[in-house]
């Protein structure tokens, strides 16, 4: 589904991530492992539009989109959702949804598109008139991911999507990426956390210091001692 | 040329300095020319002001040298274009007196500029004749410059003696705007009136080009002076009091200073006819008439020569301002004559300073001393109506019986 | 004294009005962009220079709002044009700063250009309605065509940010510009937009104001700092600020002038305006908030 090639990006000229090479598959959840400052957020803000790479290429479904800014990505299928819940906090949690829905024509649309979800996190509803900012982190971060499916991407990345909500709403949301991701579409999940990741993922990969260290099946890595060992600067 | 320089300014900067008249007949005479350096803002916010002085100094050097120049000396005109811009005004003149070696300089008019040239002229001692009304222009700063122009000084003095003697006012109030020669003329008209026993009610000032001066003008109706002084430097903002005057509805006398009457198109413009009624604005003697004068006056004859000289671009510039040119152009002639031919600074400007009173041209009871050389004294002045007016910028007296 | 200063707050609530729409269009382009066009000084007097020269010397009503329409629509495109050739060279107008400049640019070359095709004097517009009285003193009709401009534009431009799609993206796009392109807007084009939007106030406005504004080329700057402190004191990039900054500004300026004398209008607007960047530095209705960007 998504393909990158010998990526290499960074701010200004100095690149933070380089030479990266990944297969994202349809249907299946990629963890994207590694310490704080090892190049995650950079690669997956290079997927989604908002930097651009300095050498090398990505394709969504064999359509270079190299380079292109976001608005490009998100419309060729590819949307990021960034890190810290972060919504419109001066709009209402309608407006939020309204502005994310880039891909919706009708209205009649959009309001069917929003019921579905509506289904799925009904405080959404309850809150639909409410200033995002009145929201909980953790509600905001359900805002946020609604609003990035609305424009019913190909393929999610999420920046850290646990950090900075309580608890107790992390399954709800991982349970939701699992769902987007048996309708045919695929997740890229950035996280710190190794266990809680390689067990709601399918293939992981764990990057040091800007390049990819270690790559397989969330399976298989999940009892390798070596992912602890990339983590420890070694 | 100048409105290929007014689209080019800067390639203009780079280029030239152009030798325009003055291309008499090398004829019989054995004596070296005259080269007199003319310095205008031919671009720039002073770009009419230069239209009108090239007229009248081309005017007068034409006449001068059909009658056998300066003290048998043929003038050469070398212009220069300031830009209205004061470190281009250095240059020009740098180049006008080590480069074209002129004699004499004839600009410019634009006040700051002037300031700015002068150590350039004084080191080569060469005399000037500008169009400036500046006080700073002091004779220390410029001790071979003279000004044609009238200065704030004076004009205090005239408008002063006209509220006393005229209106028999008690008491008045002063409006004139921030800017330096504002805030000047402001002091001189407390101290003269003062000094001739009229009440100061209260003064107010301005921003240039302010759109509404009703506060200021509302608290001076609060002094009820019998009088308002009103010393505007543009016509926009002279327009703007009288109108304000007449929607606040306050029917006060207002004397106003020179350019109330000189620059009386935009103040109609903005004010409307009526706004005049109890105007009274200062104007040269020489541009005025009286309703029953016959005779053609002095300046009658250079508009119509100057009609023959510029056509349609005469018509166009302020005749005023080309004839007060015309005539910097003639006293300094006067001096040279005056002083056997002596050219020198320090010549032209003794002769002057000793002898401009009984000077007679266009312009008489010019006054001038080792002190001031402002040549145009409170008694140059006087008080007009800015709404009569004949063809040329002639303006009817107040004192008309 | 408390007559006089009635009428002094009449006007000064005219003016204000004035310096209140320079204020929503300054805000209009900050929120899209975190831009403050310099340059809308002069544009606002290009503006009302326009009127000025469209207008025949007894222009009829109908033409007059023909012309308000025309000149409206020719700022529009003229400052989205400004926005699009300021936005051209960034990458993130948030992080780089060559608008300073260009925009100064901008207003450089229309004082430059007025200079040339008008010269260096103050020009008058035309107008329809002749002045009415009010308090017993004639008062330009143009301050109350202003002060009715003004509430006009605001209701318009409420509904336009809170209902429209384009008005709640603009929004968005104040409040978290990271977000909004990871959203997918398409924040350029925005932005442009806005630019035009502002344009088309200030077009208007400096039309409507013709007669009580300078027309010169040198006026603009005093416009740009009037309503800059306007928008300052109501709070950058918050509409109901500028509704009131512009009026307190403008009866501000008149009535010191009255009181203390012209010499200390500007004194007071930026005593005013130190005083209100050190207690609230975020403006009368501005909200402090960690903006992204």
């Amino acid at each position: 589904m998504l393909s990158v090639e010998a990526l290499t990006a960074g701010y200004g000229r100095i690149p933070v991530v380089s030479d990266i090479s990944m297969e994202v598959e349809a249907g299946r959840i990629t963890a994207v492992l590694g310490a704080n400052g090892a190049g995650k957020t950079t690669l997956v803000k290079a997927l989604g539009g908002l930097i651009r790479p300095m050498a090398g290429r990505v394709l969504i479904a064999g359509r270079d989109i190299t380079g292109a800014d976001p608005s490009t990505a998100t419309r060729a299928g590819v949307r990021l959702l960034l890190d810290g819940h972060r919504v419109f906090p001066d709009l209402s949690v309608h407006d939020n949804l309204k502005i994310a829905a880039i891909t919706t024509g009708s209205r009649r649309e959009f309001e069917l598109l929003c019921d579905e979800y509506f289904e799925v996190f009904p405080i959404l509803k309850q809150k639909r008139k409410d200033y995002a900012r009145t929201l909980s982190g953790g509600q905001q971060q359900i805002l946020a991911l609604t609003q990035a499916l609305l424009c019913q991407p190909k393929v999610l990345l999420c920046d850290e999507p646990s950090i900075g909500i309580a608890q107790a709403l992390i399954p709800t949301i991982l349970k939701e990426l699992r769902n987007f991701a048996s309708r045919g579409g695929a997740v890229v999940l950035v996280e710190q956390q190794i266990q809680m990741s390689l067990k709601v993922s399918d293939t992981a990969l764990v990057m040091d210091r800007g390049s990819i260290r270690l790559s397989g099946l969330a399976s298989d890595l999940m009892s390798d001692d070596r992912i602890r060992k990339i983590y420890m600067g070694n | 040329m100048i409105s290929m320089s007014r689209l080019c300014p800067y390639a203009f900067a780079l280029s030239q300095i152009l030798v325009v008249a003055g291309a008499a007949p090398a004829s019989a005479q054995d004596k070296e020319p005259i080269t007199m350096g003319v310095l205008l803002p031919l671009t720039g916010f002073g770009a009419p002001v230069a239209e009108a002085g090239r007229i009248g100094i081309e005017l007068a050097v034409k006449e001068l040298n059909e009658a056998g120049g300066i003290d048998g000396r043929q003038i050469n005109i070398v212009i220069a274009d300031d830009q209205s811009d004061a470190s281009i005004a250095v240059n020009e003149v740098k180049r006008l007196v080590h480069q074209a070696g002129i004699d004499v300089l004839i600009g410019s008019a634009v006040s700051q500029n002037n300031l700015a040239i002068l150590p350039v002229l004084n080191e080569a001692k060469i005399p000037s004749i500008s169009l400036s009304g500046a006080q700073t222009l002091t004779t220390e700063a410029g001790p071979y410059h003279f000004s044609l122009f009238v200065n704030a000084e004076f004009q205090s003095i005239a408008m002063v003696d006209y509220a006393k003697n005229v209106l028999n006012a008690q008491s008045a109030a002063v409006i004139a705007d921030a800017g330096a020669q504002g805030k000047f003329a402001a002091e001189a008209l407390k101290r003269d009136m003062e000094a001739a026993g009229i009440r100061h009610t209260g003064t107010q000032e301005y921003a240039y080009r302010a759109t509404d001066l009703t506060p200021q003008l509302l608290s001076l109706k609060r002094g009820d002076p019998e009088t308002l002084f009103v010393f505007p430097s543009t016509g926009e903002d002279a327009g703007t009091i009288l109108k304000t005057l007449e929607d606040i509805g306050w029917e006060v006398n207002v004397t106003g200073n020179w350019s109330m009457s000189g620059l009386a198109g935009p103040i109609l413009q903005i004010a409307g006819p009526d706004a005049f009624r109890n105007t009274i604005g200062l104007n040269y003697t020489a541009f005025t008439y009286c309703p029953d004068d016959t005779a053609a006056t002095p300046y009658e004859g250079f508009v119509k020569r100057a009609q023959d000289f510029a056509g349609d671009r005469f018509s166009r510039v302020s005749q005023n301002l080309s004839a007060i040119f015309y005539e910097s152009v003639m006293v300094y002639n006067a001096a040279v004559q005056g002083t056997g031919g002596d050219m020198s600074g320090p010549a032209i400007a003794q002769w002057i300073e000793a002898n401009i009173s009984s000077y007679s041209g266009m312009f008489d009871d010019l006054v001038a001393s080792p002190t001031n050389h402002f040549l145009a004294g409170p008694r140059t002045l006087t008080a007009v109506h800015p709404d009569r007016q004949r063809p040329g910028g002639m303006f009817e007296r107040i004192d008309c019986q | 004294m408390a007559y006089e200063l009635a009428i002094i707050f009449v006007r000064g609530l005219g003016l204000g009005a004035i310096y209140s729409l320079i204020a929503l269009s300054f805000n209009v382009v900050y929120m899209s962009s975190g831009i403050l066009n310099f340059a809308q000084g002069n544009i606002l007097v290009l503006a009302g220079l326009l009127a000025a020269l469209l207008s025949p010397p007894e222009v009829s009503v109908s033409l007059w709002l023909v012309l308000m329409l025309v000149v409206g629509c020719m700022l529009t495109l003229a400052v989205a044009a400004q926005g699009a050739m300021t936005l051209a060279p960034l990458r993130s107008s948030t992080e780089q700063h060559s608008w300073l400049v260009s925009t100064m640019a901008v207003s450089v070359i229309i004082g430059a250009s007025i200079l040339i095709v008008q010269g260096p004097f103050a020009v008058t517009a035309p107008y329809p309605f002749p002045g009415v009285r009010i308090l017993g003193v004639r008062t330009p009709f143009a301050y109350l065509a202003v002060t009715a401009l003004l509430v006009l534009c605001f209701v318009a431009l409420q509904l336009f940010l809170r209902r429209t799609r384009t008005g709640v993206a603009i929004s968005a796009l104040a409040q978290d510009l990271e977000l909004a392109r990871a959203t997918g807007l398409r924040v350029r084009l925005l932005q442009v937009v806005s630019f035009g939007i502002s344009g088309a106030i200030l077009g208007v406005t400096g039309f409507v104001a013709a007669p009580v504004i300078s027309i010169a080329p040198d006026s603009g700057i005093s416009y740009i700092l009037s309503g800059f402190i306007a928008a300052v004191i109501g709070g950058m990039g918050n509409l109901y600020g500028a509704l009131v900054g512009g009026p307190i500004v403008g009866v501000m300026a008149m009535s010191s002038a009255y009181l203390f004398g012209g010499e200390f209008q500007n004194l007071v607007l930026l005593t005013l305006l130190v005083a209100v960047l050190m207690v609230r530095p975020q403006g009368l209705f501005g909200r402090m908030s960690t903006r992204h960007v």
